[in-house]
């Protein structure tokens, strides 16, 4: 088993060297010179005289060959300070351990919201398929995956201001030092994500279900004499999860780099609010740092899953 | 005598090939799909409906969309039908206007990316070796991202406006249909007129477009379904944040979270609710046909659904 998690996780190394380069590339190719994606292109960069020209670059380490500037970056990651943001005087490692923090309570809370709800509505349209409530269900989730969420965030938000006299904490209670404080507040985004969420679970463990409960073991189960509980709880769900906590974590592993929708929609001081922050600022370097951290996110998830099905299915753990 | 020799030369009657008897076919084999799958058949007709209101915005939309009025400043709905945001454009036109985006750009964006990400499929799936060593890492690395913050990234990169927010989105609809129509490859490869084709000396890409090509036209017509709905969540969302198509023009995703619009603190009710329902039918409609596409044409894939990561 550790010959395969060894391999599994040397799989991962050169993927994150390939995406450094890919992003580090993307975004030095952007049309126009440097300073001109960051002052503008015709009201600030014009005016910048020849010398503070080149102080800038120097500055932001811009006058030097690529890869000694990917060499600089690398070395920046190794550190932890992952560069500094053009805007901000802070760099982009202390960014993500601001921000990263947050984004991950409200993504952690969002997946179990998602389970939550959207399991017990799974179970229930598979056990009691065609039926009313099967088709209460179907419609319900079929439903929530049209629906756009930051749509539903935005009328939401409006919603609560209006009916609740509720607003969108300002500044945001770290979790150790006001639990309960700090999880009241991501109640809300965390309940909107995880509705959509929800949606996706319970469709998938209906579906997944269903095989399992067409198997022949289940069948002798029943025959066997087992209550109808004890089949499905014990024997069909157990196998039918699978796929769903496979799926589920992929979700984690993109929500854990914050959503960008509702971190807008909430203000919340996520990740997701620095990635638009920065598109829209142009600061690239924080950009290449959050995307290098969003496959670092992946491959690490990828790996936990793995691990996850080597132990839950011994035959994985032998080829 | 005379009888039967009429039945035998009605059952010999050649059918009729070609271009055009292909689409004379085509009315019936909708009629024939709606009645076997009733709810695919409304999704199809709203479809129409909401492309045909696109189409013919000009003559269906009461005002124009950039016209202001300020005597209506966000007015509630009444007199405009569905009031109107605080420069006194009227949010019915700008619906029916937005719809013109929303369809271009979905429809483009998962053409181009589903057609390259089925070519780059077949290529892989073929020609197997390092050439689809190396481009599944490239795939992988693709979706190791959600697509809005893939889009987002592309769009930081090649910049605003309609033609950028098409290419984002259609590079993030790529790794899923490659992915799909790989493993279909995979399969037609072992195919005994494919072998025939390399012993008799055809070459790779003519196998590849004339023989594996046209065995992937079901799954890619259920993958491009599925996408639609997603690239359309995707591009609203782009315009809710404000990247992609810019301002004045409007699209429903910016039109819900244009905060510029607005004269109070938060939006009234009208400028919020509004564009954001025809959001949600468009893509309930696109969902409900392409399940109802994949029923239709390939039950087996009715399990392993690719998941519909379309909201982070």
């Amino acid at each position: 088993m550790t010959q395969y998690l060894i391999r599994r996780l040397l799989i991962g190394i050169p993927t994150l060297f390939l995406v450094s380069v890919l992003i580090f590339a993307a975004m030095r190719v952007i049309p126009g010179d440097e300073l001109s994606v960051l002052f503008g292109q015709d009201e600030g960069a014009a005016k910048i005289s020849d010398e503070l020209r080149e102080q800038l670059l120097a500055d932001l380490g811009l006058d030097k060959p690529i890869w000694v500037q990917y060499g600089m970056w690398m070395g920046e990651v190794a550190t932890g300070r992952m560069g500094s943001s053009f805007w901000r005087d802070e760099s982009v490692g202390e960014v993500i351990a601001r921000r990263g923090p947050i984004s991950a309570q409200v993504a952690v809370l969002a997946v179990l919201f998602s389970y939550i709800i959207g399991l017990p509505v799974g179970i229930l349209c598979a056990v009691k398929q065609d039926t009313w409530m099967d088709y209460v269900g179907r419609v319900m989730t079929i439903n929530f995956l049209a629906i756009p969420n930051f749509w539903l965030g935005t009328l939401v938000l409006v919603g609560m201001i209006i009916y609740f006299d509720w607003m969108p904490p300002l500044e945001w209670e770290p979790f150790w030092v006001t639990p309960w404080t700090s999880l009241k507040q991501s109640l809300v985004p965390a309940l909107i994500m995880g509705s959509a969420q929800a949606a996706t679970v319970a469709r998938m463990s209906r579906s997944s279900l269903l095989e399992v409960m067409r198997e022949d073991y289940i069948r002798t189960s029943r025959a066997k004499g087992l209550s109808e509980r004890i089949t499905i709880y014990r024997h069909a769900l157990r196998n039918a999860i699978i796929p769903v906590i496979t799926i589920s974590s992929v979700s984690l592993g993109f929500l854990l780099g914050g959503s960008v929708v509702i971190e807008r929609v909430f203000q919340i001081p996520g990740l997701g609010l620095s990635m638009i922050e920065a598109v829209q600022d142009r600061d690239f370097v924080v950009v290449q740092n959050l995307v290098l951290l969003y496959a670092f996110i992946f491959v690490g998830i990828n790996f936990l899953v793995d691990v996850l099905y080597a132990m839950i299915d011994p035959r994985i753990r032998y080829s | 005598m005379a009888q039967s020799e009429t039945t035998l030369l009605q059952i010999d009657k050649p059918e009729e090939e070609g271009l055009v008897a292909f689409l004379r076919k085509i009315p019936m084999a909708v009629v024939r799909f709606g009645v076997r799958k009733p709810l695919g058949g409304v999704s199809l007709v709203v479809l129409f409906l909401m492309i045909f209101i696109s189409i013919f915005a000009p003559y269906i939309a009461p005002h124009d969309p950039y016209e202001l009025d300020f005597m209506a400043i966000q007015e509630a709905p009444g007199r405009y039908i569905l009031g109107t945001d605080a420069t006194g454009r009227d949010v019915l036109s700008r619906i029916i206007y937005g719809g013109r985006i929303s369809v271009l750009v979905g429809f483009l964006s998962v053409g181009i990316g589903t057609m390259g990400g089925a070519l780059l499929g077949v290529a892989s799936g073929y020609l197997s070796g390092k050439f689809d060593l190396v481009s599944q890492r490239f795939i992988e690395i693709l979706l190791s991202f959600p697509g809005i913050i893939l889009a987002l990234i592309l769009l930081a990169a090649f910049g605003m406006g309609m033609i950028p927010t098409i290419a984002a989105i259609a590079i993030t609809r790529l790794p899923q249909s490659t992915r799909v129509i790989r493993s279909v490859a995979l399969s037609v490869r072992e195919f005994d007129y494919v072998t025939a084709a390399r012993a008799v000396g055809a070459s790779d890409t003519r196998i590849m477009l004339r023989h594996v090509l046209p065995q992937c036209v079901a799954p890619i017509l259920i993958v491009a379904s599925a996408h639609l709905g997603i690239a359309i969540i995707i591009e609203a969302s782009l315009g809710f944040l404000g990247v992609g198509i810019p301002a004045p023009t409007p699209t429903w995703g910016n039109m819900v979270g244009d905060r510029s619009v607005t004269i109070t603190l938060f939006p009234p009710w009208w400028l919020v609710v509004f564009p954001g329902i025809p959001i949600f039918m468009i893509v309930l409609a696109f969902n409900l046909f392409g399940d109802a596409l994949r029923d239709v044409l390939d039950p087996r894939l009715r399990g392993s659904e690719s998941v519909r990561q379309t909201q982070a």
